[in-house]
């Protein structure tokens, strides 16, 4: 053979292997175009509570699902903590920091064809601000004074003071404040069980118990999303009947926290799962106001009795990230003078104290609660604590909790990007959310500084005091980081995006 | 007369009856009453004063004596009143009327699975008493009773929903759907319940037959060369059916609120778990609504049993008659 014609022969190869594997590339990375149409049926751990922010109080993860679907926040807010517009297209701040002006977006209507102005936004919030209300998370919201009308579509947020979190309290998914429902269904007193909004996604029905169903906004504003004809959002408690509906086809994406299903799943070609780690962390709050508790070395001996990492191998399976620090990961504190598993430090500590010590914990009648409850109770014995366990259901517990009704109790802190609000409610010697009836003057300096400042580098270092300060007072005991798992059939496409366990089926579509 | 006779003795029982009702939903409220839990706080919210606590204890009527709401909430039932959810604000009834057609169907289908079981193994057992056939039929029906009904459910699941994918793991998909699908998601729930009701009932049946094949008059029929399948169904089936059809009645009206985890398991919206998420959610009406219905039905198919005694027995109408 010539050397011409092998020249010609390699370049002729070498072309057509460029052109199989720029297809193959093409078709492995290249985005794939969402299909129109299909049913996605999403199994929820909990039945939903509502949609009334002054009558459910909270959102809880399934609601929070729901709610995504149906109604829309003035803004969403990236990675980088930046505000992306949704139902306002921006928000300047007034020179002196007090106060922000919006501007809101035309030509949007919410699902009962009431139209989306500043008169829907003020009344919203003013109605959450107006402490008659008693909105139930209006702490989080508390330096925000008033809500005024600029004009048709401007609105003006004034505050009472600079205030860094106010980006996160018009954006953060879990809470209620951000979403904007319809005046009208507010007026009629309805939109606990029938949610309207302005969103991709318009309410059908909700049978209790069984499912709550919504369909395709069909004059929804922005073009090119909600992809499925409609969405049903099924509440399944029982873990494993949740996880095997996902295995037998009748649920296209479950969300769970069972670290057993997450490893099975791990092992399962045709699912996927996503993951997201956010603020806050699941913890055991001490009811500091009662002995033998109100002595901080007790405290202290039952934090070095405790074993965190334990906990997160025997019960989660390592499906949880330890947690230090309240922030997720969010903040970097160090070690925030975490205490370390060290029974003989207990034990000297609880030498010191003096007297024996017999506890009762207050735990959910949930598997996780139970398998939680009897490490600690096997880890307390080992330094010579008794601990008592009482099982109680969900409401019970949060009853018991809320009242103070309890020597510990297994909590969870809200899952937010800027924890500042929540750190001020739940540990402020003054404030009506702190459960665990935790009295210091340090920590209230600290909490009162990381909400007056502005400076990023400042404010971080004052919450890394207090989360400094929650460890060397042994407040609580972390039981784990917050971290959200979704499992999805292989088909369900644009649902990488689950910041806060919110499955996001604006985007969402059916690949089958 | 004889008429006047039988229609007295059912407004007897009737009456019987309604005491029932009566005690079970007095009871219900006062320990429903004496719960641990505020229920005034709970709707107040956090942060709520004395005032506001007071206020809304005088606008639901909480600052009454018991028995005086006992007596309010009766007189609102007579007029077909059963209030609202505290919890969800929809009105009890209609919480009720999504929930029942589900544990009807469920509890109708069960039974029916458990007498398809029960009848003809009671029969052919009690026929061939002590036979290999009836020791089997024995075994097999310890090891279903010995299983609690969620193990079954679990494992069936695992079989027929995850191995061979024939039948849904969870969900309701209501009639209006198509019967198919609906009775797909009935199935398994159905079955695990059936293969642990049906061994009570084979068994009492089985002792009763044995019982009543060793009777004289079983014998004169034997003699006088009838056949086999007509003595066991025609001359003993029936008079040994009073015990099977007490358990029966029993089981049937402990399934309409006492098939909580097998709905819980197979995510069925049932009267069961309608009652314990009310329990937990300390939604008085609603429990007291439910219970109602529970009781209400119990007392009805008791009373429905009591009746076919008499349809089974014609000597127990004339009983009856008597006085």
């Amino acid at each position: 053979m010539n050397s011409g014609l092998y020249r010609k022969l390699r370049w002729f190869a070498g072309l057509c292997m460029a052109v199989v594997l720029t297809s193959v590339v093409q078709g492995e990375c290249a985005p794939a175009k969402p299909k129109t149409g299909g049913t996605l049926t999403v199994g929820m751990e909990l039945e939903f509570r509502g949609f009334d922010p002054l009558k459910a109080n909270f959102l809880g993860i399934a609601d929070r699902n729901v709610i995504m679907a149906v109604e829309e926040r003035l803004f969403d807010m990236d990675a980088k903590g930046n505000l992306v517009p949704e139902l306002a297209l921006s928000a300047k701040p007034a020179k002196d920091g007090k106060s922000w002006t919006i501007k809101l977006r035309k030509g949007v209507s919410f699902h009962d064809n009431t139209p989306f102005n500043a008169d829907a936004v003020v009344s919203h919030w003013q109605r959450l601000l107006d402490p008659k209300n008693r909105y139930f998370a209006r702490y989080a919201i508390e330096p925000i004074d008033t809500v005024q009308k600029v004009d048709e579509f401007t609105v003006r947020f004034l505050l009472k003071h600079p205030w860094a979190p106010f980006k996160n309290a018009l954006s953060a998914p879990q809470s209620f404040a951000v979403f904007i429902p319809s005046p009208k269904a507010i007026k009629e007193d309805t939109l606990n069980r029938v949610p309207i909004g302005t969103g991709p996604y318009m309410f059908k029905e909700w049978l209790p118990n069984d499912r709550l169903t919504v369909v395709r906004n069909p004059n929804y504003w922005r073009k090119g999303k909600a992809h499925l004809d409609s969405v049903i959002f099924r509440p399944m408690p029982d873990m494993q009947a949740r996880f095997a509906s996902l295995q037998s086809g009748e649920s296209d994406v479950i969300q769970t926290d069972r670290g057993a299903s997450i490893v099975q799943a791990r092992e399962d070609r045709s699912l996927r799962i996503y993951t997201s780690d956010t603020g806050g962390a699941y913890n055991f709050l001490f009811n500091t106001s009662r002995p033998p508790l109100d002595d901080a070395r007790v405290r202290q001996a039952l934090a070095h009795a405790w074993n965190q990492d334990l906990l997160l191998k025997a019960d989660y399976k390592g499906t949880l990230p330890l947690a230090k620090d309240p922030f997720g990961g969010l903040i970097n504190c160090g070690d925030s003078a975490y205490r370390q598993y060290d029974p003989a430090k207990a034990r000297k500590l609880l030498a010191e104290y003096g007297k024996p010590v017999e506890l009762e914990m207050n735990h959910t009648n949930t598997p996780r609660g139970k398998e939680a409850g009897e490490i600690m109770q096997r880890l307390f014995k080992e330094v010579g604590v008794t601990l008592k366990l009482t099982p109680l259901a969900e409401a019970q517990l949060s009853k018991r909790g809320i009242g103070g009704e309890f020597q510990i109790t297994g909590w969870k802190m809200m899952d937010f990007e800027e924890m500042g609000p929540l750190l001020k409610g739940n540990l402020s010697s003054d404030s009506k959310l702190n459960f665990g009836k935790y009295q210091n003057p340090k920590m209230d300096a600290l909490l009162i500084k990381q909400e007056m400042i502005s400076d990023p580098k400042e404010r971080q270092k004052a919450l890394c005091g207090v989360a400094k300060l929650i460890n060397e007072d042994a407040v609580f005991l972390y039981g784990g980081g917050r971290r959200f798992h979704v499992i999805a059939k292989a088909g369900v496409k644009g649902i990488d995006n689950i910041r806060h366990g919110v499955i996001r089926v604006s985007d969402a579509w059916l690949d089958k | 007369m004889v008429f006047g006779r039988a229609a007295t003795v059912v407004w007897k029982k009737l009456l019987h009856l309604l005491l029932v009702v009566l005690a079970v939903t007095l009871l219900t409220f006062v320990m429903t009453d004496r719960l641990p839990a505020d229920i005034a706080a709970e709707i107040s919210g956090r942060g709520a004063t004395a005032a506001d606590l007071a206020e809304v204890r005088e606008r639901l009527g909480l600052n009454r004596p018991v028995l005086i709401r006992y007596a309010s909430w009766l007189g609102d039932v007579c007029l077909g009143r059963l209030g609202n959810s505290l919890a969800t604000e929809l009105p009890v009834k209609e919480s009720l009327r999504s929930h029942l057609p589900v544990t009807l169907e469920l509890l109708f289908l069960s039974q029916l699975f458990a007498l398809l079981l029960a009848l003809p193994a009671g029969i052919i057992t009690a026929w061939r008493a002590g036979s290999r056939l009836d020791r089997l039929t024995g075994t097999f029906a310890f090891a279903c009773a010995s299983l609690p009904n969620y193990v079954l459910a679990m494992g069936m699941v695992m079989l027929f929903s995850l191995k061979f994918k024939l039948l849904p793991a969870t969900g309701y998909t209501p009639l209006s759907a198509g019967l198919a699908a609906n009775l797909k998601g009935f199935l398994l729930p159905a079955l695990a319940i059936a293969l642990v009701e049906w061994v009570i009932l084979m068994r009492v049946l089985r002792t009763d037959l044995i019982a009543t094949l060793k009777e004289d008059y079983i014998l004169l029929a034997r003699c006088k060369g009838v056949p086999a399948w007509r003595i066991l169904l025609v001359h003993a089936l029936r008079p040994s059916l009073f015990t099977f059809i007490t358990v029966l009645g029993m089981q049937t009206a402990s399934l309409i609120g006492g098939a909580v985890i097998i709905e819980t398991i197979f995510a069925l919206p049932g009267i069961g778990r309608l009652l314990v998420n009310a329990i937990f959610a300390q939604d008085y009406p609603l429990i007291q609504g439910t219970v109602l219905l529970i009781t209400l039905a119990y007392v009805l198919i008791n009373f429905l049993v009591d009746l076919c005694y008499g349809l089974l027995d014609p000597r127990l109408r004339k009983v009856a008659d008597n006085g």
